[in-house]
């Protein structure tokens, strides 16, 4: 019986510091993870719900008889030129804005993270070919060359993405070179060589492990930056088009009617500034969980315990 | 050359005239000079010398992992009866770690900071073996008990900024004999760990090398870590040896100055007292050693020959017998005599020997021999 009772308490504390642990989650942590969720299941909501929120209009229905009505108790947010709830648009936006975003940043950083690293590691000619041409992309300004790719393939949504993408792995590209080259020397690559290891298994095991962390939460504070490109794209007319919610694109068609009909400006650009803020604490976040020696130490280890 | 003469059926490695040059600009600058070492199976060999000698070089291009620019300009590596130098790299990968292994000198910088020891150590059994992930995870909670970790499965999930360094090299040492390799080559194994550790580190080497009959080539500067430790000693000076023989033989009668300098330069408790002698000046840089013997600028023996004659590496002629002549060999013109070994300077009046109006810059004089 006691041993019963002691095996509970032992698990209920156990579940108890599971939850004391994430009470330390810093505030800032906490803050990020709120706008991450939030733009997620936003996004799930979206998803499922085929485009129409709960309770709302669907962002494409236009209603004639309130156009650039300012915020009520039926739209909260008001209404654009063509009398469309903008909550429901910015709602909706937030799915083009976040899945644009992640796929620009995923596929980039893991190009450039490929080039980068073959490059670095092998060195030589392979990393004079593979820098100079980082270095072709990089000579332009990188929204003026999306803008120039987006409006040469074609002015969607699709070709958004892929301008961006093309804009972005160059500096994936030069970040991960730089960091494999001061990996390159560090003795445990040698070490894993003297102990057998081929050229594959040290880039794959040795250094990508180490350069990772680096990519990925570079990767998180640029989903901000790409997020901003993508509504600039829009906002010149390159990206989403018309009747497709999107942040960038609301916020041009606001233009026209500033400063009277202030509502639909400013939420959209709210909803920018939150969700790209969000992901740049999540960068923050991620650095201190992925470095194995910021995750804590356990000091119940030592020599002839346990 | 003598040493193919003197070379027995129980060499296990054997180095043979190896000349390794460097790439500094636009020529080539020579590291290694006609180095010849033999390891023979279940021994120890010393390598020793300040920082620069050629120690790091002459075991990595044992292993075959010398840095970009360097290249063996001639000689032979021969491990169980194969050139090592003319295997393809596929080949050499497949030594490396089964048949010889390396630790190195720093444990905090050894490791791969991201994986975690259990990884580190799996990796290497499953890269050379076929034991499935549950096979290798127990053969390394084995591995690391063997190395004196009170070691579990939870051990393996550590990260290797949780244990110390003295830890650490004991993880290195673990992870280096998983595959029980025939040589082992530790690259000054002790030097970044305190005192008591290494101690204990150095122990556990010791015991782990006699008993797997491990060949050990243990590259250090610190001579006392090879008395114990080996049956024979290389002394090396600017890429040279420049003495070599059996620890007990080398250690009774040094007969280099350098060797001699290098014990004068240690504290040690039987001399308590006196002063130590310690040896002027700096190891040279490669590509600007003088014309003759390298150590001549720092030798308080020197002779004027000294700066215009490089010494061959040959028998000890003050030794007695002539077995004992063959077993200890030096390079020098002007051996240390038995009764200056003790006091650690010439005792003899040599002529004096400044360095020849073509080799001013070559600063570093000792004090004139009187």
């Amino acid at each position: 019986m006691a041993r019963v009772t002691g095996s509970i308490t032992e698990s209920s504390r156990r579940r108890l510091s599971t939850v004391r642990a994430f009470g330390k989650v810093s505030i800032r942590n906490r803050l990020a993870l709120t706008i991450v969720i939030g733009a997620v299941l936003v996004t799930i909501i979206d998803l499922v719900s085929g485009g129409r929120f709960p309770f709302l209009s669907s962002p494409l229905t236009q209603n004639l008889e309130v156009t650039l009505a300012s915020p009520t108790w039926s739209h909260l947010m008001g209404t654009d030129e063509y009398g469309r709830d903008i909550l429901s648009r910015v709602l909706a936006g937030a799915k083009v804005s976040v899945e644009v975003t992640l796929i620009v940043v995923i596929v980039g950083a893991t190009i450039g993270m490929i080039i980068g690293v073959v490059a670095g590691f092998l060195g030589g000619i392979v990393d004079e070919v593979l820098m100079r041409l980082t270095d072709m992309f990089l000579a332009f300004p990188a929204l003026i060359l999306a803008a120039a790719i987006a409006a040469a393939i074609g002015r969607n949504l699709q070709a958004s993405v892929v301008a961006l993408t093309v804009v972005e792995w160059p500096w994936y590209a030069r970040l991960a070179r730089a960091q494999v080259l001061s990996l390159r020397e560090q003795e445990f690559v040698l070490a894993s060589r003297t102990l057998g290891a081929s050229t594959r298994r040290l880039m794959f095991r040795a250094i990508l492990p180490n350069v990772a962390p680096t990519l990925i939460i570079q990767a998180t504070l640029d989903v901000g930056y790409v997020m901003l490109s993508m509504a600039g794209l829009s906002f010149l007319g390159i990206g989403a088009q018309a009747p497709l919610p999107e942040w960038g694109s609301m916020i041009l068609d606001a233009l026209s009617y500033q400063p009277q009909a202030w509502w639909y400006a400013l939420f959209p650009g709210l909803a920018l500034t939150i969700t790209a803020f969000g992901f740049n604490l999540l960068g923050d976040g991620l650095r201190d969980w992925l470095d194995p020696t910021l995750r804590g130490f356990r000091t119940d280890f030592a020599m002839g315990e346990e | 050359m003598s040493v193919s003469s003197r070379s027995s059926a129980n060499d296990l490695l054997t180095v043979e005239n190896l000349a390794v040059s460097f790439k500094a600009g636009e020529r080539r600058v020579q590291v290694l000079h006609d180095v010849s070492l033999r390891l023979e199976a279940g021994t120890a060999i010393g390598i020793v010398g300040e920082s620069g000698c050629g120690k790091s070089v002459t075991s990595l291009a044992v292993i075959g992992l010398l840095a970009r620019g360097a290249q063996v300009d001639h000689g032979s590596v021969r491990f169980g009866g194969r050139d090592l130098l003319a295997l393809p790299e596929s080949e050499l990968r497949k030594i490396r770690g089964t048949e010889i292994a390396m630790i190195f000198q720093d444990p905090m910088s050894s490791l791969n900071p991201v994986l975690t020891i259990g990884e580190q150590i799996t990796e290497v059994i499953r890269t050379h073996g076929h034991d499935s992930r549950h096979d290798a995870r127990v053969r390394a909670v084995e591995l690391l008990q063997m190395v004196g970790i009170a070691a579990n499965e939870a051990t393996l999930r550590r990260f290797p900024h949780e244990f110390s360094g003295g830890m650490r090299q004991r993880v290195m040492i673990a992870t280096a004999l998983a595959l029980s390799p025939k040589v082992l080559i530790a690259d000054e194994p002790t030097t970044a760990l305190d005192v008591t550790i290494q101690a204990q580190v150095l122990e556990l080497m010791n015991q782990l090398v006699k008993e797997s009959g491990t060949a050990l080539m243990m590259v250090t500067h610190n001579l006392g870590v090879v008395a114990g430790m080996t049956e024979r000693v290389a002394v090396m000076y600017a890429g040279r040896i420049v003495e070599e023989g059996r620890t007990e033989d080398l250690f009774e009668h040094p007969s280099h100055p350098y060797t001699v300098g290098l014990l004068h330069s240690l504290p040690s408790a039987q001399r308590k007292g006196l002063d130590l002698i310690p040896i002027p000046g700096m190891v040279p840089i490669p590509g600007h050693e003088p014309v003759g013997c390298a150590f001549a600028p720092r030798c308080r023996w020197r002779l004027p020959i000294c700066w215009f004659e490089q010494p061959s590496l040959g028998g000890v002629t003050s030794l007695a017998d002539d077995q004992q002549q063959r077993a200890h060999r030096i390079a020098c013109h002007n051996p240390v005599l038995p009764e200056e070994v003790e006091v650690g300077l010439p005792t003899r009046k040599f002529p004096a020997s400044p360095p020849p109006p073509n080799m001013r810059d070559f600063a570093d004089q000792p004090e004139a021999a009187s």
